[in-house]
């Protein structure tokens, strides 16, 4: 649907991107992340026609974002940056104003659209009077006004309060996968990103570090909890059993792949009380840590819950 | 592209400073009528002519400025970069604002000399044929403004900026066209504002203008439009290659 092939892009003196490539999938929730100037932005206007790139290629639904332009721009919907609008006009007007710059577009039931962003009755007001929350919404609405195939959201729940950013996660999942569209998210705030992606990008300095499922069972590791007074026998008898095993806190953490579990809860119960078992995949934030620290790199993001 | 010249009228349309422009019009012609009737300064062809003056002149400059902003005004709310993703290429986009700022420009153009010809009628007199014809001949001179405006609104990102140029280039040029006249009238009539008042061939007491410069219609014609071609030619160029990042 949304597939970026050895795009480069050079300004004056500095390579902002070097040969990034990846796809976005009909369905699929796609996470862009990166610390601040990674290259994220850059990225995104590309895609959405903002910039050309010096070298590479971007098609959307088949269309090149360059050589058949109007058409590949028509698929997309996209919030870049910040949602910006005019502020002496009501937020129907804006949509209106949106709904004009795609040609031969029919009248959309505006009214609907507010429903499903949550701005039911407030399309009158006058975006100037907006909090920063609902300009978030309305910016959402407008790229989803004209049903695209592609939505690209750039750090789409700046403003919003957490119930918004719960509301808004649970809104593009079931868009995704009801109405099969393509959604790139591009943000910081990786705990956000782990609740609502499927799969996620890594940018930095301009170069794709990694593309993996946000439920990966790399990194996995089985955690069991036994009695305290237990839980250095039961480790010498993981250990000796060669298991790579440590403690840590109260629990016993050991590198080994799902299918043990059975084979560790056997070893444990034969000497212990064994009180949880359970698989410990590596969040988000561990994953990035561990993709940027192999380049012995700190990178300052933010966290949200 | 007449959707993108209808975004403009919403976005026209829904600022006070629209319709305030109008009531400015009718307060000027009825205090112009007031004095011209209080002091008996008038007959009718007299009161057309010296309130059309006024009130284009005061058009001129509310031209400038609602030209100025129609490019302005989405560097200042960010919102150009929305115009810019849409499927319409730059070149429409221009056109659209190009053709939005004449439209409502010759609206109002017309605003006016309806306004002022009816209120005509309350001073007595014969009102000649050439009174509207000049009026009329006078029309080029907004629409050379609103590209020359244009153009420096591709060329300055502040609403500000592209007012103060728009205006030091068209009356300063202006003033110094008219004195060049008196003593160097081979020079002046290569200054462009010299030649957005076609009346200038057709009233006789504004004649000895085209007399002293030694030109005619056609000469005015082919340097007004060749101008106009360059600072289009110009303005698409930046527009198309300008990164509004």
């Amino acid at each position: 649907m949304l597939k970026i092939e050895r795009v480069s892009k050079r300004l004056g003196k500095e390579q902002i991107l070097k040969d990034v490539s990846f796809e976005v999938s009909p369905g699929e929730v796609f996470g862009f992340l990166g610390p601040n100037g990674a290259g994220k932005t850059t990225t995104i206007r590309i895609i959405t026609g903002l910039l050309e790139q010096d070298s590479g290629t971007v098609t959307v639904n088949g269309y090149d974002v360059v050589a058949e332009r109007s058409k590949a721009l028509t698929q997309i919907g996209a919030i870049v940056e910040n949602p910006a609008f005019y502020p002496y006009l009501t937020g129907r007007q804006n949509l209106v104003h949106a709904k004009n710059l795609i040609p031969g577009m029919v009248e959309p039931d505006y009214d609907a659209l507010a429903r499903l962003v949550g701005l039911e009755g407030k399309l009158g007001k006058k975006v100037g009077e907006y909090s920063l929350g609902m300009k978030q919404r309305l910016g959402i609405a407008r790229a989803l006004l004209h049903e695209p195939k592609v939505l690209i959201l750039d750090e789409p729940t700046n403003g919003l309060d957490p119930a918004g950013i719960a509301e808004l996660r649970e809104y593009l999942r079931s868009m995704a996968s009801e109405q099969g569209i393509a959604i790139l998210i591009s943000s910081h705030m990786l705990s956000e990103m782990e609740q609502i992606s499927d799969r996620y990008a890594i940018i930095d300095h301009g170069v794709i570090k990694s593309v993996e499922s946000v439920r990966n069972d790399a990194g996995a590791r089985i955690s069991i909890r036994v009695a305290p007074d237990a839980a250095a026998e039961v480790l010498e008898m993981l250990l000796r059993a060669n298991y790579q095993a440590q403690t840590v806190a109260n629990n016993i953490l050991i590198d080994a792949p799902e299918e043990s579990c059975p084979d560790i809860a056997r070893r444990v119960t034969a000497i212990a009380d064994l009180f949880e078992l359970g698989i410990k995949r590596m969040t988000l934030e561990e994953q990035f840590m561990q993709v940027t620290k192999k380049e012995g790199e700190s990178h300052a993001f933010a966290h949200s819950k | 592209m007449l959707s993108l010249i209808q975004n403009e009228w919403i976005k026209w349309w829904s600022m006070k400073k629209s319709k305030i422009v109008f009531g400015l019009y009718i307060v000027v012609a009825l205090a112009v009528l007031a004095i011209g009737k209080y002091n008996d300064l008038f007959a009718r062809d007299s009161y057309f002519s010296d309130t059309t003056l006024i009130l284009s002149g005061l058009l001129g400059i509310i031209t400038i400025v609602f030209t100025a902003e129609l490019i302005g005004n989405e560097l200042r709310y960010d919102t150009m970069k929305h115009l810019l993703m849409s499927p319409y290429t730059r070149m429409s986009i221009y056109f659209a604002k190009l053709s939005f700022a004449i439209i409502v420009t010759l609206l109002q153009f017309f605003f006016i000399v309806v306004l002022v010809f009816a209120l005509s009628f309350a001073f007595s007199g014969q009102f000649g044929d050439h009174i509207m014809r000049d009026t009329l001949m006078q029309l080029v001179g907004p629409v050379f403004t609103i590209i020359m405006t244009l153009f420096f609104s591709l060329l300055f990102r502040s609403v500000g900026m592209i007012i103060g140029f728009t205006v030091l280039a068209q009356f300063f040029t202006s003033i110094v066209g008219g004195i060049l006249i008196g003593f160097k009238p081979e020079i002046a009539k290569w200054i462009v504002f010299m030649h957005l008042d076609w009346s200038m061939y057709f009233d006789d007491q504004a004649t000895f203008i085209a007399d002293r410069m030694g030109t005619n219609l056609t000469f005015s014609a082919i340097f007004v439009f060749a101008h106009m071609i360059v600072l289009l030619g110009g303005s698409l160029l930046i527009f198309q290659k300008k990164s509004y990042i």
